[in-house]
């Protein structure tokens, strides 16, 4: 065996080595892209949702129809739109909560995930959705802006159900909110899918939203502070 | 021969930095794509936690008020004669703006700690506030634009503790909630273990602020793990403080005229 034999050798195993550590500085947790090309993804891989993400756009698609009867009032000077938009814009403003109907543009989400809960946080206005997987419903569910989510695998899809919905200020405040949501990595690892179906006696068929977000492990995350804002907190929702 | 007496020291070379770059990782609760990686056990603070016994005042490790120098030592007064109106203005924590640190945890609600391996979270009750400790080694994001309310939290394991660096705070909170005041200078060093089998979760502080106390103080905390089923209720400030109107409740469907046509979203 030549010196030179060894050199190589030792080489050969500092290579790999120092390209993990480069990845893991560069991206924490999250393997690059290019590892997906080199080796099929385990399903350990594409089950872990954990990370930082952008929406891509506000959604990649939406079907929504509200019932006339349950048409959102909208304060003085603001035009109608789409209810669900008009009442996140809303509960925003109010500094309340808002159920997780996806995300919103310009605020990244992330999500943390252990072996009996994945949740979400957005930045904005400290939105928390916890996917709980080792539990059921409780008997008695207290209304709350977020509900009470459980959650399990099928394949490689994350399912949630999320009922105990309480309506915000301005939103269409029905009791039987019904959400099913579904989320998976894409299959290039760096991308996240989120479809959301809610059923509610607000739509005349099951309301439908897709949104795509990108993997970005360099951002610093930071939650932003809605009760900074300068205006006061006093709703303007007409009677 | 000579290549049997090298294989090992090859062997050794090769695996030396892989521990440093694996000891992040928790050893319970990693993520299951990481678990093929070599596990070194670091200690796991995941779970439900309850303040106890929360004192309206932080006092140093032996007892003492803390060491304020002499203008701070006024604003201290003044924040603690303040009446009630004028708390409102002088404390944003009143107004539902973060308590900041140490002061959140304080506060007489559950937090919830969610580990990874490159940080450690902490979802508080309150408000819903999230803080994120960064691990030290695991992830590299851009700095923080500016000075927060919770600063910027760089975390460590040391042994079974976690050691926690914060800086870049704003002045806007107080240490406490009988007004300790602290300055941008603040520079918090937190010293996280458990013991009572992991039952109890204590919290050394060490506040360094040179712009508000004469020396470098210290004061802990300690917190008892809740039941593992325990879900954080869902805390809304602004309702909680009466700082929305009765106009922001729920309206109820059938009081919804007048009936505002809304268009389909996918004609948009």
């Amino acid at each position: 065996m030549s010196g030179r034999t060894i050199f190589a050798a030792v080489l050969m195993c500092l290579l790999p080595i120092s390209a993990l550590q480069a990845a893991d500085a560069a991206a924490g947790s999250q393997r690059p892209a290019a590892a997906a090309s080199v080796a099929p993804r385990t399903s350990a891989q594409v089950r872990n949702l954990a990370g930082i993400w952008v929406v891509a756009e506000e959604p990649t698609s939406r079907r929504e129809t509200v019932k006339a009867e349950f048409a959102v009032r909208f304060p003085p000077g603001v035009s109608a739109g789409p209810a669900a938009a008009q009442s996140l814009a809303e509960s925003a403003r109010l500094c309340v909560p808002t159920p997780f109907f996806g995300s919103s543009g310009g605020y990244s989400l992330r999500i943390i995930q252990t072996a009996t809960q994945v949740t979400l946080i957005s930045e904005e206005n400290s939105r928390v959705h916890r996917i709980y997987l080792d539990r059921d419903f409780p008997e008695k569910l207290t209304p709350t802006y977020a509900g009470f989510t459980v959650g399990h695998w099928e394949g490689n899809t994350l399912v949630a159900e999320t009922r105990g919905l309480r309506g915000a200020a301005g939103m269409l405040a029905l009791p039987d909110y019904h959400v099913i949501e579904r989320l998976r990595r894409g299959a290039d690892g760096m991308t996240l899918e989120q479809d959301i179906t809610i059923n509610s006696s607000a739509y005349a068929t099951p309301a439908q939203r897709s949104y795509r977000y990108f993997s970005r492990p360099d951002l610093r995350w930071q939650p932003s502070v809605c009760e900074e804002q300068p205006a006061p907190l006093v709703p303007k929702v007409s009677k | 021969m000579r290549l049997r007496l090298l294989s090992p020291c090859i062997l050794a070379w090769c695996l030396m930095p892989v521990l440093p770059v694996s000891a992040a990782a928790p050893a319970v609760n990693v993520p299951a794509a990481a678990a093929t990686a070599p596990q070194v056990i670091v200690p796991d603070f995941s779970g439900v936690w309850m303040p106890v016994g929360t004192p309206a005042a932080l006092r140093t490790v032996d007892g003492q008020r803390p060491p304020l120098l002499p203008d701070a030592a006024k604003l201290y007064a003044d924040h603690q004669a303040a009446s009630v109106a004028q708390r409102k203005s002088l404390d944003g924590m009143a107004r539902c703006l973060p308590p900041g640190l140490p002061r959140i945890f304080l506060q007489r609600m559950p937090f919830e700690v969610q580990q990874e391996s490159g940080a450690v979270n902490v979802l508080f009750q309150w408000n819903r506030i999230v803080r994120t400790i960064e691990l030290a080694g695991t992830r590299n994001p851009a700095p923080l634009p500016g000075a927060t309310y919770d600063g910027n939290a760089r975390g460590r394991f040391v042994g079974a503790e976690l050691r926690v660096d914060t800086t870049g705070f704003n002045d806007a909170t107080w240490l406490d909630d009988s007004g300790l005041p602290h300055s941008t200078k603040l520079h918090l060093i937190e010293r996280w273990w458990m013991d009572e089998g992991g039952q109890r979760l204590n919290i050394d502080f060490e506040i360094d602020d040179p712009a508000v106390y004469s020396e470098i103080w210290k004061a802990s905390l300690s917190f008892r793990r809740l039941p593992r089923a325990t879900v954080i209720e869902e805390d809304v400030c602004v309702e909680r403080q009466g700082l929305l109107t009765p106009a922001a409740a729920p309206v109820p469907p059938k009081a919804a005229a007048p009936r505002t046509p809304v268009k389909p979203a996918d004609k948009r």
